[in-house]
């Protein structure tokens, strides 16, 4: 069944600065759905001053809502998670317009940024302090974790909505004041999500969204009234822009960057359990997830690999490629023609350097009639090497590497000796070979018979080498400690 | 076509659960009080389908299987009932115990598939294939003998 869609006419999308919407000054560009190739959004490309201007906004919001109290924040909160919740479905076909997945895919993302705006609802209690009585005679002593005023939040294409709820939430709740950049290429869904904020109640300020690309992030990086950014985006972006520069000006940040996981499959593991979670990891999101699995791994005998593999190809090869809003689709396109055109470069050069192409998505036939312009099916290759590109790089797209280990030992090594860190996990029945590769492996969330290791809302999203830059992490108890400060009280009285 | 996903194989609980309703609610209006048994059939069926979809709500998240734990063959589940050709309440009966028959069945291989990878989803399918087997067995214990 094909779903409606909630965007009939294309929209203009704005800025949302101080409680108002406004036109951003830059010019605009065009927003196209991948799938269908229409056009749905123009998009205006903001400049320093839009962004100047969203910052003293937050920024003369910041004093009275610091004073607002925990509880009231908090109530707030509850209003926008409930006001989600009634907009859960256009939400999430929005994502499917924006970015191309299929709807499982996008009212999952919905369900995610959800589960942030939920734990954050608790942080009266999670952001308490903690105190000492008579640390010597007749003095105490508090901690008093303490909002630090405004945050840029850098959101990236391939989780429009979920994203930077990652953040925005818990910076909220404890007092602080956002700014949010959307990725220019989706920001519909970050519209409509300041839309609710702006029903739930946020005071004027405290919630601002500046769409634009580049320029909207030097800006970000150089302001003095910015105290600290978010980012997802790219190892390159992520290391040399954003962490970099933050150190600089001395900001707080957390930079979640790229990654080549890797999924190590047993010969004990469950066969048609794993081939699921190994379809929905490699090939889920169209691959453009940070968590998404890049390298599959197998340890053991011939006989096993074939019957596996043989098992994998044959229902990778009958799934349904198209436009997510159709309920039957299983992968979508990827997010524009750019990226398709990137992805099926390492396509060639995986020919190119010997590996080989058991599945090649470039012939795959798509379910309705849609331009080819975005689309790629799933890809697999086989006999590839460590040591080749298409195993070492990010491919950010739908692409299996598959790679033979004779011992769990020979296949945590080629799992740490990628230079990223994200998301590794293990396929077995065997509790020891979990154990061994739980601690063994470098990586910042481990899985075991896990295709996506994303971590709850109440987790922190790890992450290690070149996946990751900065102390704290987003969501749950390190995000309220990364926007917080912790101010140290003592007291005599005399 | 086969049903791979999850929201495919909601929307498919939808049909079915609607369509007996309706039949049912067909059915009550035609023989009466003989029925009244369908009548609450078919408030029931809104609840359960409520229930389902809460389920399915509550627990997809971007990290599960969502899009790849299911193989349905919708055809096998759909059940016709043309109340207008019925002339007895024990052939409205018996063509309500062919569409319990077919539900039970449906949700049954549906909530096995599901709980690979979406417990909760999973499960909820498998409470709604218990309640239908339940329905199936009262009216087949209700069923006239000829």
């Amino acid at each position: 069944m094909l779903l409606e869609e909630p965007i009939k006419e294309a929209k203009t999308v704005r800025n949302y600065i101080g409680g108002e919407w406004v036109e951003p000054r830059g010019k605009p560009v065009d927003v196209v759905n991948p799938a269908t190739g229409r056009t749905i959004a123009t998009v205006g490309n903001s400049t320093r001053e839009d962004l100047d201007d969203a910052v003293k906004a937050a920024r003369a919001a910041f004093p009275e809502w610091r004073r607002t109290t925990a509880m009231a924040r908090s109530r707030i909160l509850f209003r926008f998670k409930e006001l989600l919740e009634q907009n859960f479905e256009e939400l999430s076909r929005i994502q499917t317009m924006e970015h191309g997945k299929c709807i499982d895919e996008s009212r999952g993302e919905t369900r995610r940024g959800i589960e942030n705006v939920e734990v954050a609802c608790g942080t009266p209690m999670l952001m308490q302090g903690y105190h000492s009585q008579d640390i010597a005679s007749g003095i105490d002593e508090w901690v008093i974790p303490s909002p630090l005023g405004v945050f840029g939040i850098i959101g990236p294409f391939n989780f429009p909505f979920m994203i930077p709820l990652w953040s925005a939430p818990y910076a909220v709740a404890t007092g602080n004041c956002v700014v949010i950049k959307p990725s220019s290429e989706v920001p519909l869904s970050q519209m409509r999500l300041a839309e609710l904020a702006e029903e739930a109640g946020f005071p004027p300020g405290v919630w601002n969204t500046v769409n634009g690309g580049r320029l909207v992030v030097d800006g970000m990086l150089d302001h003095r009234d910015i105290s600290g950014i978010t980012f997802v985006g790219s190892t390159p972006v992520g290391r040399d822009v954003i962490y970099k520069r933050c150190g600089e000006t001395g900001k707080r940040v957390i930079a979640q960057c790229g990654a080549k996981n890797c999924l190590v499959v047993m010969p004990d593991a469950n066969v048609g359990a794993t081939i699921q979670a190994c379809q929905t990891s490699f090939f889920g999101n169209t691959g453009q997830r940070c968590l998404a699995a890049a390298n599959l791994i197998v340890v053991g005998e011939d006989g096993f690999y074939k019957n596996f593999m043989a098992t994998m190809i044959e229902r990778v090869r009958q799934m349904k490629v198209g436009y997510g809003l159709d309920e039957s689709i299983q992968m979508g396109p990827l997010r524009d023609r750019a990226k398709k055109e990137r992805v099926s470069g390492y396509i060639d050069v995986g020919v190119k350097e010997g590996a080989r192409l058991s599945l090649d998505g470039r012939l795959v036939k798509i379910i309705g009639a849609y331009p080819e312009t975005a689309f790629l099916g799933p890809t697999i290759f086989e006999d590839v090497e460590p040591s080749m590109t298409i195993a070492q790089e990010e491919i950010f797209g739908p692409v299996m590497s598959v790679l033979r280990a004779g011992t769990l030992d020979e296949a945590i090594e080629i799992c740490n000796s990628s230079p990223y860190g994200n998301g590794h996990s293990i396929f077995t029945s065997s509790g020891p070979y979990a154990r061994h590769f739980q601690n063994n492996v470098d990586s910042g969330n481990v899985g075991v018979n896990i295709g996506i290791v994303a971590p709850m809302a109440l987790f922190p999203f790890g992450g290690m080498k070149d996946s990751f830059f900065g102390v704290l992490h987003t969501q749950g108890r390190e995000a309220l400690r990364f926007f917080t400060e912790s101010k140290v009280a003592i007291q005599r009285w005399f | 076509m086969t049903i791979n996903t999850s929201s495919e194989t909601l929307s498919l609980a939808r049909e079915l659960d609607e369509s007996a309703a309706s039949a049912y609610e067909a059915m009550v209006a035609k023989f009466g009080a003989q029925c009244s048994v369908l009548a609450g059939f078919a408030a029931e069926n809104r609840k359960l389908r409520d229930q389902i979809e809460r389920a399915y709500y509550g627990v997809i998240t971007d990290a599960i299987e969502g899009c790849f734990c299911f193989n349905l063959e919708p055809d096998a589940y759909r059940v016709g009932a043309d109340v207008s050709r019925m002339s007895t309440e024990n052939d409205a009966i018996r063509a309500a115990l062919q569409i319990e028959e077919a539900a039970a069945k449906f949700y049954k291989d549906a909530g096995q598939q599901g709980s690979l990878t979406m417990a909760d989803f999973g499960r909820a399918l498998a409470l709604v294939a218990r309640k239908r087997e339940d329905r199936a067995r009262k009216l087949r214990s209700s069923l006239q003998p000829f």
